[in-house]
C-alpha cells in the first residue's frame, strides 16, 4: 500500500437559509436561529408543501463571471456558483500561481428539475417546441452547477459530479478526500448544491418524510425528540476546499482541520421495517462509523461531537442513535451529538457539505452547534443532542454522519492539526 | 502492493443489439442501429430519427415483479445488461462477500417521456392524494408507476441494482451528461483500487428518446437533421456531418480485483489501467475550440496508465459527429499524441450505436475490450468526405483487423466535462 497523504480543510463556502456566507450561517446557528419558514410558493398549487428552509436575499447580480453565464444558470448553479466563490476567496488560494488543470472540482446535485411553467406550457401546447428557451436543456441538467462553477472560477482539473440524492454532498468531499489522498489531485473544490425546485419537492410531498407543518413552522422539525414527523426541506450550496497537508503549509493556508476518514455503504432499505430490517440497519451504520475510526487510527474516546444525519424521521432518529451506542459504547453518553437540520432544514444535495463545514467550525471554534426544537426526549433516543443552546466544549475528534434516504451510509472524520 | 483491476464480465442492450455478442455482430457487420423514431410521435419534430433499442422484451426480465413499477426503460435495459455481465463473469453472487461489493453507475433515469409525465399530472386523483396525504390511491401497482415516474431519478437505478444484487459496499450514481458512464467506471476503478471494494458493477444507462429530448437537445443544434436517410445520420469526422443521433441502451462491466479474480478461477477480458477526468472551464455548449480540456483528460488517463502515447494502440473517440466535437478531438488528440497521432487508428462508434449519452462511454469501452480480445477495430461508417480539419487515421467504413493490446477510450460533455479510460491487454504478471 501506499504511502497515504494526509488531506485538511482549507476554505468553506455557504449559502443557507441561516445566511448567505459560511460565516452567517455559523453565527446564527450557534445563536439558535431557525431558517425554516412558511413558503408562499412552490411553483404549483398542487405541491402541499408549506413550509421549507429558503435562502433569502440572494442576488445572482453579484455573482462573479460573465452576466450572460449567470442568465443560463439555474437556481442550484447561482447558489452553487456563489458557494464555490466564496469558499475560493476564503481559503486565500492566490489563482494566478495555482495551474487551472491541478484544481479538481466534485459537485452533488439532485436530478434533472422541471420548473413547472415550462412543464406544464409544454404538455398544453402538446409538445410545441417553441414554447422552450433555446438553453433549456442547459438550465435542466444535473451536472451544470458543477460546469457553472467551474467556468466561473476556471478550475480544469478532475471533475466529479454526483447525484446520489442526498448523500451527494458527503460523497462529493469523500471522492475529493480520496483523490487527494491517493495523489490524483493536490486541491480539491467540494460540495453540492440545492434549491426548493417544485419538482424535488414533488418527488418529497407525499414521501412520509417531511415534517408536519407546526403553527410555528420553526418548530416543526423536531429531530430526535418524541413528537418528531419528518423534516422540512432547504435549499442552499456547500462548497469546501480541501488540500494535502503539505501543499496548504507551503502557502501557509489557515486550516480548518484535518479529513481523517471517509467511509461510504449502502444498505437495502425497503419494508417491512421489523425489528430484523432495523438491526440491520443499524448494524450497516455502526460498520461504516467503525471504518472511517479504523481510517484513522484514532481512539474513539476522543470523538467529542457527531453532527448527525437526524433527519428527524422516527426509524431513522433511533437507528442512527443505536448505532452511535453500539460504536462508542459508555464513551456515547460523553460526547455531544446535534442535528443542525432542525435549524437549516434538508438542505438535500447540499446537507452532507453544510454539516461537514458545520462540524469544522464546531471543532475550530470549540462550540457544539444546537439541536433546536428539543423539548420531550424520547426514551429509546438517549444521547446528549445538546437541546436548543449551543455549549462550549473542546473537541478531539469529529465526525460528521450521513443517512441517504435510499440507504446510503457516510461518514467523514475530522480532527484538528496540530 | 498496488491493487490491479481487471474486467470479468460485460453486458449491454443498445439499438444494435440486445446482448453484448449481438451488438457486436452488427457493429462488425458495420450496420446502423439509427431509424426513425417509434418511441413517440415526432412527426411534428424537426429532428425524426434516432437509434432505439428495438427488440428488447421486457416481461423476459428476470426481475421481481413487484420491483418493476419503480424501474423505467433505462432501469431495465440496466438490470438486463447487469444480469448478462455477472453471468458472463460466472459470479456466484450468493458466495461474494457483499460488503466489497459496490455498484457505480452514471445514470439518467430521469422523467423525460412526455407521455408519463402528463399521465401523472393529467390524473386529478393524484393531485387530490397529495393534497390530503391519502395514499390509499396508490395501492394499485399502475398508479403507483405512474406516480414514481415524476420521482425518479438517476440514482433509483443504483438502487435498484444495489437491492436486486445485494450490493452492500459502495453505492454511488454520476451525472455528467455524455461522460457520465465513464466517470462512473473511473470511481469503481478507484474503488477497487483503495480497496473501498473488491468487485464493482460499473456502467450506465440512458433512454432519453423523448419529446423533451429531442426538443431540448435539438434546441441546441446539436442533433442531426438527416431525416431523409437516417441511417447515414451519424457520420463522424466526415465533413458533412451535421450533429449527433440520439441513442439509448446500457452497458454494465464487472470490475474486480485481480486477485479475487483468480482466486475463483474467473476468466479476465482485460485490465483496466487508467483514467482521467477534467473540466473545460470554458463554455456551456462549445469546447474550446484549441482542444484544452479533452488534451489534458487523455494525458492524465496516459499517465495513470504509464503508458507514453506511441504505446496506444488505438483510440476509441468520443466522435459525436457534431461539428465542433469532432474538430477539437482531433486536435486534442494531435497534441497529446504528436506525430503519432497519425499513426493510430481512431474510431467513433457512435457512427453505428448513435449517442447513448450516459451509456455511451461504457458502451464505448466494452466494444474496446471486444477490440482487444478479437484485434479488430470497428470502423467509423459514413466517412465519405474528408475534412481538412480532421485529416487522421479514421478507419473508415469497414472494420479492421489489427493488433490491438491497449486501447484509449475518450467521452466529452456538454458543460465542458471530460473523461478517458483506458483498457489493457492483461497478462499475467
Amino acid at each position: 500500500m501506499t504511502h497515504k497523504r494526509r488531506v485538511v480543510i482549507t476554505g468553506a463556502g455557504l449559502v443557507s437559509p441561516l445566511g448567505l456566507t459560511a460565516r452567517d450561517s455559523w453565527n446564527a446557528l450557534i445563536a439558535g436561529t431557525s431558517g425554516i419558514n412558511h413558503i408562499s410558493s412552490t411553483g404549483s398549487p398542487s405541491i402541499p408543501v408549506s413550509i421549507a428552509g429558503s435562502v433569502r436575499q440572494f442576488n445572482p447580480a453579484r455573482l462573479p463571471g460573465k452576466k450572460k453565464n449567470i442568465k443560463l444558470m439555474n437556481r442550484d448553479a447561482q447558489l452553487a456558483v456563489a458557494a464555490t466563490d466564496e469558499a475560493l476567496a476564503d481559503a486565500g488560494i492566490n489563482r494566478e500561481t495555482t495551474e487551472p488543470a491541478a484544481f479538481g472540482i466534485a459537485f452533488g446535485a439532485f436530478g434533472i428539475q422541471y420548473t413547472m411553467d415550462e412543464a406544464f406550457g409544454f404538455l398544453r401546447k402538446e409538445g410545441e417546441i417553441s414554447t422552450l428557451n433555446p438553453i433549456w436543456p442547459l438550465t435542466i441538467l444535473p451536472n451544470m452547477s458543477l460546469c457553472h462553477s467551474a467556468i466561473a472560477h476556471s478550475l480544469q482539473g478532475p471533475n466529479i459530479a454526483l447525484c446520489s440524492l442526498t448523500a451527494s454532498g458527503t460523497q462529493a468531499v469523500g471522492e475529493a478526500f480520496k483523490a487527494i489522498q491517493y495523489g490524483d489531485a493536490d486541491i480539491f473544490i467540494a460540495g453540492g448544491c440545492s434549491s426548493l425546485n417544485p419538482s424535488y419537492l414533488l418527488s418529497l410531498a407525499d414521501s412520509g418524510l417531511l415534517a408536519a407543518a407546526e403553527a410555528d413552522p420553526s418548530a416543526s422539525c423536531r429531530p430526535f425528540e418524541n413528537r418528531r414527523s419528518g423534516f422540512a426541506v432547504g435549499e442552499g450550496a456547500a462548497a469546501i476546499i480541501v488540500e494535502e497537508l503539505d501543499h496548504a503549509r507551503a502557502r501557509n493556508a489557515v486550516i480548518y482541520g484535518e479529513i481523517c476518514g471517509y467511509a461510504c455503504t449502502g444498505e437495502e432499505i425497503s419494508p417491512p421495517a421489523d425489528e430484523r430490517a432495523i438491526e440491520a440497519r443499524v448494524a450497516g451504520v455502526a460498520a461504516c462509523i467503525e471504518e472511517v475510526l479504523g481510517q484513522a487510527a484514532i481512539d474513539r474516546s476522543r470523538v467529542d461531537y457527531i453532527n448527525a444525519e437526524g433527519n428527524a424521521a422516527v426509524l431513522s432518529d433511533r437507528i442512527e442513535t443505536d448505532a452511535i451506542k453500539r460504536v462508542f459504547g459508555d464513551h456515547a453518553r460523553r460526547l455531544s451529538v446535534s442535528s443542525t437540520k432542525a435549524a437549516t432544514g434538508h438542505l438535500l444535495c447540499a446537507s452532507g457539505a453544510a454539516e461537514i463545514i458545520f462540524t469544522a467550525l464546531a471543532m475550530q471554534h470549540g462550540i457544539v452547534p444546537p439541536t433546536l426544537n428539543y423539548e420531550q426526549p424520547d426514551p429509546r433516543c438517549d444521547l446528549d443532542y445538546t437541546p436548543n443552546r449551543s455549549r462550549r466544549r473542546e473537541i478531539r475528534a469529529a465526525l460528521s454522519l450521513t443517512l441517504g434516504l435510499s440507504g446510503e451510509n457516510a461518514a467523514v472524520l475530522m480532527r484538528p492539526v496540530a | 502492493m498496488e491493487r490491479r483491476v481487471v474486467i470479468t464480465g460485460m453486458g449491454a442492450v443498445t439499438p444494435l443489439g440486445e446482448t453484448l455478442d449481438q451488438t457486436w455482430e452488427s457493429l462488425m457487420r458495420s450496420q446502423s442501429g439509427i431509424d426513425y423514431i417509434s418511441l413517440f410521435d415526432a412527426s411534428a419534430f424537426p429532428v425524426k430519427i434516432a437509434a432505439e433499442v428495438k427488440n428488447f422484451d421486457e416481461s423476459k426480465l428476470e426481475m421481481p415483479e413487484e420491483m418493476k413499477p419503480f424501474a423505467g426503460r433505462a432501469t431495465k435495459f440496466c438490470v438486463a445488461a447487469a444480469l448478462e455481465a455477472i453471468r458472463h463473469a460466472g459470479l456466484n453472487l450468493d458466495v461474494i462477500d457483499n460488503t466489497m461489493f459496490g455498484i457505480s453507475l452514471g445514470g439518467n433515469e430521469e422523467t423525460t417521456k412526455l407521455s408519463e409525465f402528463s399521465n401523472a399530472f393529467r390524473e386529478e386523483n393524484i393531485l387530490y392524494s397529495l393534497q390530503n396525504k391519502d395514499l390509499s390511491y396508490f395501492k394499485d401497482a399502475n398508479r403507483l408507476a405512474q406516480l414514481w415516474a415524476i420521482r425518479r431519478c438517476a440514482h433509483t437505478t443504483s438502487n435498484i441494482l444495489s437491492i436486486l444484487f445485494n450490493a452492500r459496499g459502495p453505492v454511488s450514481t454520476s451525472s455528467t451528461a455524455c461522460a457520465s458512464s465513464a466517470q462512473a467506471i473511473g470511481k469503481a476503478l478507484r474503488m477497487i483500487e483503495h480497496a473501498d471494494a473488491d468487485i464493482m458493477i460499473t456502467g450506465g444507462c440512458d433512454s432519453i428518446i423523448s419529446e423533451f429530448s429531442v426538443a431540448g437537445f435539438g434546441l441546441l443544434g446539436a442533433l442531426s437533421h438527416n431525416n431523409g436517410d437516417p441511417q447515414r445520420a451519424s457520420r463522424p469526422f466526415d465533413l458533412r456531418r451535421d450533429g449527433f443521433v440520439l441513442g439509448e441502451g446500457s452497458g454494465i462491466l464487472v470490475l474486480e480485483e485481480l486477485s479475487h479474480a483468480r482466486a475463483r478461477g474467473a476468466r479476465i477480458l482485460a485490465e483496466i489501467t487508467g483514467f482521467g477526468s477534467s473540466s473545460n472551464a470554458y463554455r456551456l455548449t462549445d469546447s474550446p475550440p484549441d482542444g484544452r480540456g479533452a488534451d489534458q483528460s487523455m494525458r492524465s488517463a496516459l499517465l495513470d496508465a504509464g503508458l507514453s502515447p506511441d504505446q496506444v494502440d488505438y483510440i476509441n473517440a468520443h466522435g459525436t459527429s457534431t461539428l465542433i466535437n469532432d474538430r477539437s478531438e482531433t486536435l486534442a488528440i494531435k497534441k497529446v499524441f504528436g506525430e503519432s497521432a497519425y499513426a493510430t487508428p481512431i474510431s467513433a462508434n457512435k457512427s453505428m450505436l448513435g449517442h447513448l449519452i450516459a451509456s455511451a462511454g461504457t458502451i464505448e469501452l466494452i466494444m474496446s475490450v471486444m477490440t482487444i480480445q478479437q484485434n479488430i477495430i470497428p470502423a467509423t461508417i459514413n466517412y465519405e468526405t474528408p475534412d481538412p480539419d480532421c485529416d487522421l487515421d479514421y478507419v473508415p467504413n469497414e472494420p479492421r483487423k489489427y493488433e490491438v493490446d491497449s486501447v484509449l477510450s475518450n467521452s466529452f460533455a456538454f458543460g465542458g466535462q471530460n473523461a478517458s479510460l483506458v483498457v489493457e491487454r492483461y497478462y499475467d504478471a
